[in-house]
Parts: C-alpha cells; structure tokens; sequence
C-alpha cells in the first residue's frame, strides 16, 4: 500500500528528472534554469512526503482557511503582482517567484470535494448545489482570468465541472450546462484580450500571421516533426538551440524532447504520464470517505487536462493557451503544485492502510 | 453507507473512475497518432524546415505605382533589382573565400570589402545577410548564378525598383526618389520601415501615399545554398496606383530637347483649365540615380555642379519679368481710368527721373506711341510713366491680384516671388524700374505663366494642375482644380489681348518675325537684366560672356480666340526675349498643333 506512494513519487521524479535534462539542454548556454529546478524539484519532494504523512483530514478541517488564503494571494497578485509577458501572474518571494494560481488548483479541489463530501445526494446535484459549487469554482478561476491567464481559469473551470459530473450530475443538468457554454462562447470573445484573440486565431489559421502567434504552433510543430522516430539527440535540436521556438523550457519544453528524442522519447513520457493518472485514479478506490475519492480524482482530472491541453497545443491541435507540462515544464509552483497533489493523494492511502472507517 | 453508489468501494463509483480513465486514454491515443503523423509520416517535410533557420520570413516590396502622361503613355513604370548578400550562417568557414570570389565576379575591391564584413560582423548576428552590392547589373548576376553551387551562403533579393523612359527629361516634374530619411520616420509612424524608398520631391512626393502601394510578406523555405526550395506561404505585395499626369509626354520631351545646352524653363498649360502640357526644366539630373537612395559621390557631385541640375527653375527659381510685366501695368491704368487706349505718349528714347536719365531699349525712341503700340514695341518709356502715374499703392494692388508675390497653390514645391510691399518706401526711380519689370519684382516662370493664361482666358485666375487621374479615381483628389475670376473688365482684357497680339502680328511688334497666318500666336517679349560688372557695361548683348548676358523670356499663347495653350520660355542669359525665347515657344506651339492632328 505504502508503496503506491513510493511508485509514485518515482514516477514524477523520474519525469522531472528528464524535464531538467530537457531543460539543461535548451537553456544551458544562456541561464542556469536547470540549476532552480533541481532546487524546487528537491523542495517540491519534500513538500509531498510531509503531506503523505500528514492525516489529509486535516486539510479537510482547514479547507476554508486554505480556499481564503489563495483568494487572498489571488489579489494581492492581481493588484501588485509582477509582470511577465503581459499579465501579472508572479509573486516574488525573494528571488523566487511563485504563482498563486497554482496554488488554486489544489484549493478548487479541496473545497469542491468536502463539498461533495458533505452535500451529496443520491438522486443527482440539486440546481442550488450545483450553483453554489459553480459560485466556488468561479470566484478564484475569475481572479486567475483577470491576470489574465485564460489556460489556468479554463483548467479551474473543467476541473469543477468534472467533479460535479462523476459525483452525480443529471443527463439534463449536463445538457443544459453545454448549452450555456454554447450560447457564452460569442459573448465571452467579446471580453477577450487582443492576445487571447490573436492566439485562438492563429490557432485556427496558423498561416493567418506567420510571424505572430501562429509562429509558435508552427515552429512546435517543426520541432516535434522533426525529430522524426529516434530523434536528433541530445543538445541537437536546431529548432531550439537557434531559439526559434519562444516559451521553449516552459510550455514548449516537450516539443524540445519530442525534437531531440523523437517519437521514442515521447512515447516513453507518455507512458509514464498514463503510469500515473492510473496509479492515482487507482488510490480513489482506497477511500474510506467521498471527500477523500474525489479529492484523488480531483486531482487526476487536474494532470489529466493539463498533460491532454499542454500536448494538443504543442503539436497543433489546440490554441496555445499558455499551460505548462506538470512535472516536465520549467516552473517551480508548477512543480511544487504537482509534487503536492502527489503528496495530497498519496495520503489517502492511510484509509485503506490503517483500515480507519469515518 | 458502505454500499452506496458513491461510496468508494462500490462498483458504480469505480465503473466512472475506469471510465475517465479510459476516455484520458483516448486523448492520449489521439496525441500519440499525432506525434506519429507528424515524426514519422510528415517526418521528412519538417526535418527539411527544422535545417538551420532554413524559413526565411521575406518582405516583398511592392511595385511603386507607375506614372503616365495625358494620354497613359508610361512615363516612370518599375524593372527588377537584384541586391546581393552573404548569410555567415549558412558559409561558415567558407565566407570569405565566397567574398573574394564575389569580389571578382563583381569588380569589387576585396580587402575593403573584407575589412567592411568584419566590421559589420562585430554589430550582427550570423543569421542576418551581409550587403555586398546593391542593384547588380544584369551580367554580374548571370556570373554569380553560374557560379552559386560553388559560392556557399549566398542570397539575392530581389525588388523592383523605378525605372523612367526618360531619365532627364520628366525629372524636375516628377521628382526623385530616396531613402527615407530618420525625420520622415518619425512623423510617418508606422507606415515605412527604415531602408524603404519615399518619394522626395515632384510628383513621386505628392502622389506618394497612392504610388507606394501594400508590402506584402512571404515565408520560404530555402537550402543551405540560399535557394528557394518551398514557398510555404505568400501574402504578395500590392501595386501601388497609377497616376495620370496632364502633360503630354511628347510636348514635353519636344520642350525638353529644345532646352538642350541651355539653361531655363519651358512650361505650356492650357489656360482654359491650368492642366500643364509640358514643365521641362533644364539643367536636369538623372533620376534614375535616385531610385534606390542616392550615392553619396553622386550626390555630392550634384550639389557642388555650379549649373544647379537639382534646382527646379520651373516653380522654384526667381527672375525678374523684363518687359513681360508690362500689360499688368497697362490693366492697371485701364482699370483705374488713367489712361485712354487711344491717347499717346512721346518717346524720344529716354526719360529724365529726378536728376537721372532713364533710357529706353531703343536708343532712338519709338516716337509718338498708343497703348498698343506701347506694348508691341515695348517701349519703356510709355511704362516708365505708367509706373509713376500708377504708384506703390495700386501697383502692389493688381500685382498681387494676378497672383505675383504670392504661391498659386500648385501641388510642387514653389517660391512666392516678390513685388514691391506697401510698406516700404520707393523712389520714383525705383517705381519706374518695376514698371519695366526690374528690381524689386521677381516672379517664378509658373506665376509668370498663369497670370498669361488670366488675361487671355477671360480673367480667370486658374492654378496649374498636373494630376489629371490617379488609377480609375478623378486627380482632383489630390490636385483639384481652382479657378478665380478677377475683378477686371472684359474690355480691358481684350485691348491687352489685342496688343499681345500686335506684338508678335504688328508692324512694331517685337517678335515680328514669328509671325504666323496659322498660328495666330499672340505674346510678349521680355529681356531680364542681370546685374553685370561696370567694366560690360557697353559691351553688345552677343560679345558679354555668357554669365552676363540678359535672361530672355517670352510667354506666347495660340490661337487668338479662344486661346487653347500658352506657353513660357525662360532661358537664362539667352540675351533677347524676342530671339532667345520666343522662338521657341512657337516651336512648342508648333509641336502642340502637331500632335493634335
């Protein structure tokens, strides 16, 4: 039992490990971003074997006290926080920076499944319930939008939704709920920034403006591609090395791997990727509570749309929306935020270890 | 509790849990048969592109809009010009034998050249091309083709640039081109990108927003050799909109060949509207030099040649009228009722003012002389009077009403000229001399023109136009046509009219000798007095050196009724109006009746 937190912990070592070899590879020659990560990777290890040890009920008594605080942090961000690359997402901690909206990750789950926890009901969610989840979800995925960081606020969204779908949500209800976003979507464009736009356009038409933000879709593309099935090896890929693909160690950083390891390496990762999201998904059935089922499965959905969204966007098949690899990308919250969900999770397993029924 | 469909250990519950695991697979697949489309099926096509920044982003540079005469015959239209460069990238090692190789295919000096690629390297990335020549001739380019499987790293771009069927003869119309300079940067923000080509001055200035046309982009996938391989996407350059011109480029080319050797003017308009049929201006430079920014050698050597080739003498250069003055003066005193047509004033060849004696041209008088006669013969005395009697006041007063002292509002640059201000003091002297037009009257040869065209036309002060079109648009956009009615009587119109008609018809007509049953040209002589050292003072006309003799000027305007074209000649130190200038403009009126059949 024990060891399903150990496989685990392995698992996302072994993709960050390879995640830094990534990132030595591109950005050795410039800056020593290799060197933070390991640091954060090492912190972040730290943090999830604390929280496996730690009873996760306990988070469960200070969920409000956490969902506050991020609300909190959230603010702070959007009123003073730094700038990089046009929105205010970073708050400086010396000279580490760190992002509050991962942080809203965890707490969306948290609060969303003791909420589950406590409010469920057989026969499916009530429109009252549902609203007041949805009213959780939406307060700090509004604060992240207004950053504006339109990849985190979609992933806070999506990962409330699916809560709200596997706990029990009715045919209707889910009907209704696509129909609104259906008719949102034109107004919701209206209150896009010009760059969000100009992103969801050179999506659609990468070749609309070449030297724009089709660019990146284009560029990724021809990194992936050519790598071809072993890949050029390591330090080889022209793409990056020429700095012709932006964002290269943090969203991109797969298409690098993809580039310089081919189609074997990118295999390999997305093996491991699956290993995981099973392995998780797996430690839901050692629950003995709903609150800790759904906070595994939260927390699953969370690695699961951000590995599907990072993936579809780097090679072409969705806008780029600025949402890292988790464990692979450069960026120490992220990576923190990851290894924690880990810890998080792993705790769960304490049910079926010491047999404790609540 | 336990048994509940959402407790974790019952089967409903875990059959969504495999059920969210199974669809995250299927995204999974999708990403893997995308991976595998793109790294193994497409493999071949992106590992091409992924070669060494083998995407080169181009801009295309459009064609200038080109530029036609009256009649869309093509005065300035576009040729290609091929720039040559060297990617240090893509030569590696091998850059500086591919310079000397090139070096010696192009007649290039190699160790300056080399010691300027080393420069330049120190400021720039190896990605960026080096410039090696601009505009290479067309058989340089061959020997480098033949040669570029050997010469790594090279590229050649390739714009069109501006090409005129005549590289003299439109230039001071039309203008020159050149970079655009880092003030024009600033104030057209946004528009032009630093290197780009502007028009500067004459029409390629005025028209510039609707020749310049779109840029347009493309992005090519090219091999190590620099060759496109792939064009991976376009977005192609727009023409810029042609601009029809109101001259003739025949009468103008004709103009212009008359002024050969000579320094001056010729400008023909058609008095009825101000659209001007021919503007040659000699000394002219070549503008062809203009076309992708100026050398500075060539430059230089424009701007210290003594003849001014880049003076527009046409609109910009100031000379005093002479003796084609005189019918203003005479409107004048008809006006203002000082004088009877018919009433005659003695000219015994001279005239005392104050204490000095100011002499007429013709040293032996003109005897007893009508208005008339007056200004067939062009008798300075008769003017000398009228001057007087006229004063500061009213001669300021229909000076500035036909347009002297002041811009006519034509679209080319222009100098306002001079006549005598109302608030300086004059000496009768002086009065008498602008009665002669010398002194303090200058005018430019276009002001000169166009206050002609107002007393032949019926008083109609019009300003000359030279957009006629612009594409399938009207002209009048940027150009339109103005047209000013004085306050003048008809009848005395017609009693100028009639005496420019004596002066080229008459018996004592100046220009006699044009005279023409078919022509019925009218006109006016006149000969501007440069100033000349004391030591000429009683030299002939023909036996001055050639700096000081007298500019001629005659305006001359055919037929008599109803006139359809007038025309200006200004040569400088071309001695008398009446042999210097007016010859020539009967040619040109000639020509123009000629072209018309």
């Amino acid at each position: 039992m024990k060891r399903d937190f150990y496989v685990l912990l392995f698992t996302a070592v072994l993709i960050s490990v390879m995640g830094i070899i990534n990132i030595y590879s591109i950005t050795h020659l410039s800056s020593s971003h290799w060197m933070r990560q390991i640091v954060w990777l090492v912190i972040s290890v730290v943090a999830a074997a604390i929280l496996f040890h730690i009873d996760y009920l306990r988070v469960y008594n200070r969920r409000w006290i956490l969902y506050f605080f991020t609300i909190l942090l959230l603010l702070i961000v959007d009123v003073m926080g730094m700038e990089g690359g046009g929105a205010r997402r970073w708050l400086r901690l010396g000279s580490w920076n760190f992002q509050p909206s991962e942080l809203a990750k965890l707490s969306v789950i948290i609060i969303i499944s003791s909420f589950i926890d406590q409010k469920w009901r057989p026969e499916g969610w009530n429109t009252a319930d549902l609203i007041k989840m949805f009213l959780l979800v939406c307060v700090p995925a509004g604060l992240v939008l207004v950053q504006p960081d339109l990849g985190t606020a979609g992933i806070l969204i999506i990962i409330g939704l699916l809560l709200m779908v596997i706990s029990g949500m009715r045919l209707k209800t889910i009907l209704y709920i696509f129909l609104f976003f259906l008719i949102t979507l034109p107004v919701m464009w209206q209150f896009m920034l010009d760059y969000q736009k100009a992103r969801i356009i050179g999506f659609l038409n990468p070749y609309s403006d070449p030297l724009g933000k089709g660019y990146h879709i284009l560029q990724s593309i021809i990194a992936i591609g050519s790598g071809g099935i072993e890949g050029k090896g390591f330090g080889r890929g022209t793409q990056s090395a020429l700095r012709f693909l932006p964002s290269r160690h943090t969203d991109f950083a797969f298409s690098v791997w993809c580039e310089e390891r081919g189609l074997i390496g990118a295999v390999f990762l997305l093996g491991l990727y699956a290993f995981l999201i099973f392995m998780i998904l797996r430690i839901s059935f050692y629950a003995k509570r709903r609150f800790g089922s759904f906070l595994v499965i939260g927390i699953a959905i969370m690695f699961m749309v951000e590995i599907i969204i990072n993936l579809f966007m780097i090679s072409g098949m969705f806008p780029v929306v600025g949402v890292p690899l988790p464990f692979f990308s450069y960026g120490g919250s992220s990576l923190l935020i990851s290894f924690m969900g880990i810890g998080l999770a792993c705790s769960v397993i304490w049910d079926r270890i010491t047999g404790r029924f609540v | 509790m336990l048994y509940h469909p959402h407790n974790p250990q019952h089967p409903a519950f875990q059959r969504k849990v495999h059920l969210l695991f199974v669809i995250f697979s299927v995204f999974m697949g999708i990403i893997l048969l995308r991976f595998v489309y793109l790294q193994v099926i497409q493999y071949e096509r992106w590992w091409r592109l992924s070669e060494r920044n083998r995407i080169r982003n181009e801009t295309l540079y459009p064609e200038r809009g080109h530029i036609y005469d009256r009649n869309g015959q093509i005065i300035g239209d576009n040729r290609p010009s091929f720039d040559l460069y060297i990617i240090p990238d893509e030569c590696k090692e091998k850059c500086l034998f591919a310079l000397q190789r090139l070096s010696f295919l192009l007649g290039i000096n190699y160790p300056f050249l080399e010691s300027s690629y080393r420069e330049w390297l120190k400021t720039h990335t190896p990605f960026e091309p080096f410039l090696i020549k601009k505009d290479i001739p067309y058989d340089s380019l061959i020997k480098v083709e033949v040669e570029r499987l050997f010469i790594p790293g090279i590229y050649i771009s390739q714009i069109p640039v501006r090409r005129y069927k005549d590289d003299f003869a439109f230039s001071h119309l039309v203008g020159h081109l050149g970079e655009i300079s880092e003030s024009e940067l600033k104030t057209l923000k946004g528009k032009y990108a630093l290197g780009d080509i502007i028009g500067k001055t004459g029409i390629e200035s005025v028209a510039e927003n609707f020749l310049k046309g779109e840029k347009g982009w493309e992005q090519i996938e090219v091999d190590a050799f620099g060759r496109k391989v792939d064009l991976l996407n376009v977005k192609h350059p727009v023409r810029g909109s042609g601009v029809y011109l109101t001259v003739d480029m025949r009468l103008q080319e004709f103009a212009h060949s008359l002024l050969e050797g000579k320094s001056g003017t010729i400008i023909a308009m058609n008095p009825k509207n101000g659209e001007v049929l021919a503007y040659a201006v000699n000394p002219s430079f070549r503008a062809s030099d203009f076309v992708r920014g100026i050398e500075k050698r060539k430059w230089h050597k424009y701007i210290s040649d003594e003849n001014a080739p880049l003076f527009n003498r046409g609109s910009f250069a100031l000379y005093p009228p002479g003796s084609t003055i005189k019918p203003f003066f005479a409107i004048a005193a008809l006006e203002e009722g000082l004088i009877n047509p018919n009433s005659t004033v003695n000219c015994p060849g001279f005239m005392w003012i104050g204490n000095r004696k100011f002499r007429c041209w013709k040293k032996e008088g003109h005897g007893r002389v009508s208005l008339i006669d007056a200004i067939a013969a062009s008798c300075d005395v008769y003017f000398y009077r009228l001057a007087l009697l006229l004063g500061k006041e009213r001669i300021t007063k229909y000076l500035s009403l036909f347009g002297f002292g002041k811009e006519t509002g034509m679209v080319l640059e222009e100098r306002k000229g001079l006549i005598p201000a109302l608030e300086k003091d004059y000496t009768a002297g002086e009065i008498a001399n602008v009665g002669i037009g010398q002194g303090s009257i200058l005018v430019t040869p276009v002001q000169l023109l166009r206050a002609y065209a107002a007393i032949v036309n019926g008083g109609y002060l019009v300003k000359p136009r030279f957009i006629m079109r612009i594409s399938e648009k009207d002209g009048a956009e940027l150009d339109p046509p103005l047209m000013e009615k004085l306050p003048v009587k008809d009848n005395t119109l017609e009693i100028v009219k009639k005496a420019l008609f004596e002066v080229v018809n008459g018996k004592m007509g100046t220009a006699r000798w044009l005279r023409s049953a078919t022509l019925e040209m009218g006109g006016k002589t006149g000969t501007a007095q440069v100033v000349r050292l004391e030591k000429y003072k009683f030299y002939r006309e023909e036996n001055l050196p050639e700096k000081y003799r007298d500019h001629a000027l005659f305006v001359g305007f055919s037929p008599f009724n109803d006139p359809e074209i007038i025309v200006i000649a200004i040569i400088e130190h071309g001695g008398y109006g009446s042999t210097g200038a007016a010859p020539l403009v009967k040619k040109v009126i000639e020509k123009y009746y000629e072209l018309k059949k």
